[in-house]
């Protein structure tokens, strides 16, 4: 399976995520979806928020110009909402996969399937 | 989905809020809980006759390290357990009093398993597999201990549906809001929490370890240092009128035996607690000898019938929740709002929620609606909801969670059995953030 094809088959497919992408740690983007205009700057910001959650506690995470309030985190899930818009990011081993969802998805709903893709790529070594 | 369906009205789910000073247990759908128990078990050797040799269990099951004084049990048919006022009110021999919560957080699992039974058994009075259960837990409640409470509800008690949610949220929705800043001021500790939209910024909660037990505390040195008698209710069989001020003159029940140092402390506490809240009050502004004095004294009469008028120490007392540079409960709220998103704060002031049982100090949400004006820029909007009546504050967390678990929106976000039996408990951090 391509990039893409993850991000259109087994994200957007399920219905639980409205927006995603996959990219590098460097921020390098290996696949999006439509209209998710995510550039590498903020990738690569997001990236470093994995280890540091304090840069991302007091500015937030900005995704494709917006800015998302930052809720909680662990070294590998970041969870940030704006209004009806929620976002959760997975980093992986080699790579961080960023979904967006909207009400009426739940977080978990968006959460179990983001985290089962991100296991799934681990166990790939990804 | 996941989940089940359940049919219009009958959810028939439980809450069970547990804190430091008591475990709410009750009813979704109802305004108040069915009972509150507190949150202190009591073990004493069992004396009954023994009609079988002692069986050796080994270690049973739970991880109850941190018990000190009495070392308990490897054999469990050797102790009996206290719960509950009734039976802990009562003086016995040997028995021995220890808390199952720390730092807001479940620490011993075995006494907790045992008022948990307790509930089923004597509260609810019904099997456990009949009702889903929500919990709720503090916002730093760590990982290993959310597994475990959900594997102890899945695996023991065999709940078909489970869900743990903060109680900082729970507070927020009590009080109708899904943004807010929540102030919970309980036995152990105040915290700030800054919820938005049912979600704890897990960050920026910040809390300080004064509560109602400091105030009991300080309130203990005061009495001792006056040289009152402090004997509890329980261990007086009769008193007479005395003037004021003058020595009690009373009769001690006759007990056989020295009740046990946990015991006495226990419930010597509760009667300091009893004089706290009676007569602690916050002064609207910081404290002030002269116009404290100038406030109409309170009498209070202790159980062992010593009564006198108490003016000026009922304000110092109190002060120590809010003097404190750093611990002050207007400090910790405004540090929590700054650590938030500055697009946050507008919202996070304009609906700042106050609950917990130590915030029905008289006195304390004027105070602090005044410290944190003082330090919020002057455009900000403060609006502080605290509702009037005791249940509100002292169940706020558990009537947010009846709230939560009777809504229908929420019936598809229960953590089901069969989602257990099929991924197990690491899904806690994805079902229940």
């Amino acid at each position: 399976m391509s990039w893409q094809d993850y991000v259109d088959k087994q994200l957007l497919a399920s219905r639980c995520v409205a927006k995603a992408c996959i990219a590098g740690h460097d921020g390098n983007v290996w696949a999006r979806s439509d209209g998710f205009e995510v550039t590498k700057e903020e990738l690569a910001k997001l990236v470093q928020g994995f280890e540091k959650q304090d840069i991302l506690t007091s500015s937030g995470v900005t995704l494709a110009g917006n800015r998302y309030i930052y809720l909680s985190g662990t070294d590998r899930v970041i969870r940030c909402k704006l209004g009806k818009v929620g976002v959760h990011c997975m980093k992986t081993t080699q790579a961080v996969v960023v979904s967006l969802y909207e009400d009426p998805i739940q977080p978990q709903q968006a959460a179990s399937v983001v985290e089962k893709l991100g296991e799934y790529l681990m166990s790939c070594g990804y | 989905m996941s989940g089940m369906l359940y049919g219009g009205d009958e959810i028939g789910a439980l809450v069970f809020d547990p804190g430091h000073h008591s475990l709410r247990v009750g009813y979704a759908q109802e305004d108040t809980p069915k009972a509150e128990i507190p949150a202190i078990v009591g073990v004493a050797p069992d004396g009954g006759p023994k009609l079988e040799p002692e069986v050796k269990v080994e270690g049973s099951g739970g991880s109850s390290s941190s018990i000190n004084a009495s070392q308990p049990p490897t054999s469990a048919a050797a102790w009996k357990y206290y719960i509950d006022t009734t039976f802990l009110h009562t003086p016995r021999q040997n028995m021995e009093l220890h808390p199952y919560m720390k730092d807001g957080m479940i620490e011993n699992w075995d006494f907790f398993e045992k008022v948990i039974d307790y509930s089923y058994a004597k509260i609810i009075q019904s099997e456990s597999e009949y009702h889903p259960v929500l919990f709720s837990e503090s916002p730093w409640n760590q990982r290993p201990k959310r597994e475990k409470l959900m594997e102890i509800m899945f695996e023991k008690y065999k709940v078909p549906a489970f869900f743990l949610v903060k109680n900082a949220a729970l507070a927020a929705f009590a009080n109708g809001r899904s943004t807010a800043l929540v102030i919970d001021s309980g036995a152990t500790h105040t915290s700030a929490v800054p919820v938005l939209d049912g979600y704890v910024i897990s960050n920026a909660v910040v809390k300080s370890p004064l509560g109602g037990d400091y105030l009991v505390l300080r309130a203990r040195e005061l009495l001792e240092a006056q040289g009152i008698d402090l004997t509890p209710a329980s261990m007086i069989a009769s008193k007479e009128v005395v003037r004021d001020k003058d020595k009690a003159k009373y009769v001690k029940k006759p007990i056989s035996f020295a009740p046990t140092n946990s015991w006495m402390a226990y419930m010597s506490k509760r009667t300091i607690q009893d004089f706290q809240q009676t007569v602690l009050q916050v002064s609207e502004t910081p404290y002030e000898e002269r116009v404290a004095s100038a406030v109409p004294a309170v009498h209070y009469e202790f159980p062992t019938g010593y009564h006198q008028d108490f003016s000026s120490e009922r304000f110092r007392l109190a002060e120590g929740l809010f003097d404190h540079a750093m611990l002050g409960a207007g400090y910790i709220a405004s540090t929590s709002a700054g650590m938030c998103d500055v697009d946050v704060r507008p919202a996070l002031y304009s609906s700042v929620v106050l609950t917990g049982g130590n915030s029905l100090v008289q006195g304390f949400s004027d105070r602090l609606s005044r410290d944190l004006s003082l330090r919020t820029p002057g455009s900000m909007r403060l609006k502080m909801i605290a509702a009037n009546g005791t249940v509100e504050r002292r169940f706020g967390a558990w009537v947010g969670g009846s709230i939560l678990a009777s809504i229908g929106t929420f019936q598809q976000m229960w953590v089901s059995m069969q989602e257990y039996q099929e991924s197990g408990k690491v899904q806690i951090d994805r079902k229940c953030p």
